[in-house]
């Protein structure tokens, strides 16, 4: 839940570490392209724009991980016992995060908070776990969320810094009588 | 019960959706209610075509087109009556039901009850943000009697909210959850062990209205997983029911009575026996 403090868990096998790499990618592949829905559903062509190219771009980085779980048998993990959920949940953000007028700026900052909580949960793994492997594949994965959230971050400054009033509607959705 | 026709390759989530895009606002709890049946449905590898969903009219009740499983999008509260008559007549399909508030606890509050007393197999899941969204805002049964942001009910209904937990429990409901859409991964698992639970199985997910219930963002910092496990003792569950703040998640009644299924043998094999019944 949103108020608890996501933690590390204990991994300890390269196994269990791309198991949870790539579910993980794989759930922001999903989050995104029903992001990128939603918006399209609201007419809002410039953020379903980003929110489909950031679904292309996890799902090549969750393809590079599945890459290198080739050969290995990955242990399922069942969608409750994910202890990360709250790092890349979009939906347990700050509600802004889904509005229908919401603005590239929005979206690609969103997308910055993804990828640093990423950062902070696979560093975590690597100072925790007692093999060396799982160390050294943490903290690769983590570089490589460091890298695209440089990335995210030169994008965003394309854009502008949404004013005060940004979700103001002409023509809002009001209570009727 | 029947078994189940499970699936052989592993299924995932994404599986079970239609490809029909949700037209819910931008931020709606129900996006997340979605993704978290399509994870329970991977997780148990049910066959698309051994599951079915009905729904009843409402925001919520779009649910079925977004799926892959079997659909019906039925009338205004009758979502429970479908699915109880198809469940008896197919007791080898999945079959779930889902709706809002409105259509569960008001239009089709009767049907609720008395689904929980025949306690058929089926799993119901509703919904709730406590106003009726798709008609722009009006107070639902379970509205805060101080809600007073609709001209329908000036200065709130001034009514005592309808507490479906504690009605499925007292009409004989065999299992009974709360999940929140804060946390589909959460509300996976309620989901998941509704559905194998036998009987009539009750999940209801707090599911926020982010367009007219606006300050139900903040129910996802008041929700939390019940302090206790769940019980099988009615009188205890009547207690724990009546007496939390509605707030608590997981599941909090599991009961053990056997489901309702009449033996669907025919009584009747050949005409010649009704030709002699009615032989003058």
């Amino acid at each position: 839940m949103s108020d608890t403090q996501w933690q590390a868990p204990g991994i300890n096998s390269k196994a269990e570490l791309l198991a949870q790499a790539t579910i993980m990618l794989d759930e922001m592949v999903e989050r995104y392209e029903m992001y990128a829905d939603q918006m399209e559903v609201a007419n809002n062509p410039e953020a379903t724009k980003l929110f489909i190219w950031l679904t292309e771009k996890q799902s090549q980085r969750s393809a590079i991980v599945k890459q290198l779980s080739a050969g290995l048998k990955l242990p399922h993990i069942k969608p409750w016992n994910y202890n990360w959920d709250d790092a890349v949940n979009l939906q347990t953000q700050d509600n802004h995060v889904a509005h229908y007028l919401m603005q590239p700026y929005q979206v690609l900052a969103l997308a910055i908070h993804v990828e640093e909580s990423a950062i902070t949960f696979f560093n975590d793994v690597a100072t925790e776990t007692a093999d060396p492997e799982v160390t050294r594949i943490a903290i690769e994965i983590a570089k490589d969320a460091h890298v695209f959230a440089d990335v995210l971050k030169k994008k965003q400054r394309q854009y502008p810094e949404p004013e005060p009033g940004w979700d103001d509607d002409p023509d809002p959705p009001l209570v009727q009588e | 019960m029947m078994e189940t026709a499970t699936s052989c390759t592993p299924m995932k989530p994404k599986d079970y959706k239609s490809g029909v895009k949700p037209v819910w606002c931008p931020g709606c709890g129900d996006f997340s209610v979605l993704m978290a049946l399509t994870k329970a449905l991977a997780e148990m590898r049910l066959a698309a075509e051994q599951v079915a969903l009905i729904s009843g009219i409402g925001c919520s009740s779009r649910l079925p087109a977004y799926l892959n499983v079997y659909g019906f999008h039925s009338v205004h509260g009758r979502a429970l009556p479908v699915a109880t008559g198809l469940k008896i007549a197919r007791p080898d399909l999945t079959v779930l039901a889902a709706g809002g508030d409105g259509d569960g606890f008001s239009i089709g509050g009767n049907h609720f009850m008395h689904s929980c007393r025949r306690n058929v197999d089926i799993t119901y899941i509703v919904m709730d943000n406590q106003v009726y969204g798709m008609t722009k805002g009006q107070a639902s049964p379970t509205t805060d009697p101080d809600w007073d942001h609709s001209k329908l009910t000036p200065g709130g209904t001034k009514v005592n909210p309808y507490y479906p937990l504690v009605i499925a429990l007292a009409s004989g409901a065999n299992f009974i959850a709360r999940a929140s859409s804060s946390d589909p991964n959460g509300a996976a698992k309620v989901i998941v062990d509704a559905i194998r639970h036998p009987g009539f199985s009750f999940v209801h997910i707090l599911s926020p209205c982010i367009t007219f219930r606006p300050e139900q963002r903040d129910w996802k910092k008041m929700v939390r997983p019940a302090p206790v496990e769940a019980t099988s003792n009615p009188v205890t569950a009547a207690h724990r029911l009546m007496t939390d703040d509605n707030f608590f998640l997981g599941t909090l009644y599991k009961g053990n009575r056997p489901p309702y299924q009449p033996d669907l043998t025919p009584v009747i094999d050949d005409l010649s026996s009704i030709e002699k019944d009615f032989e003058l």
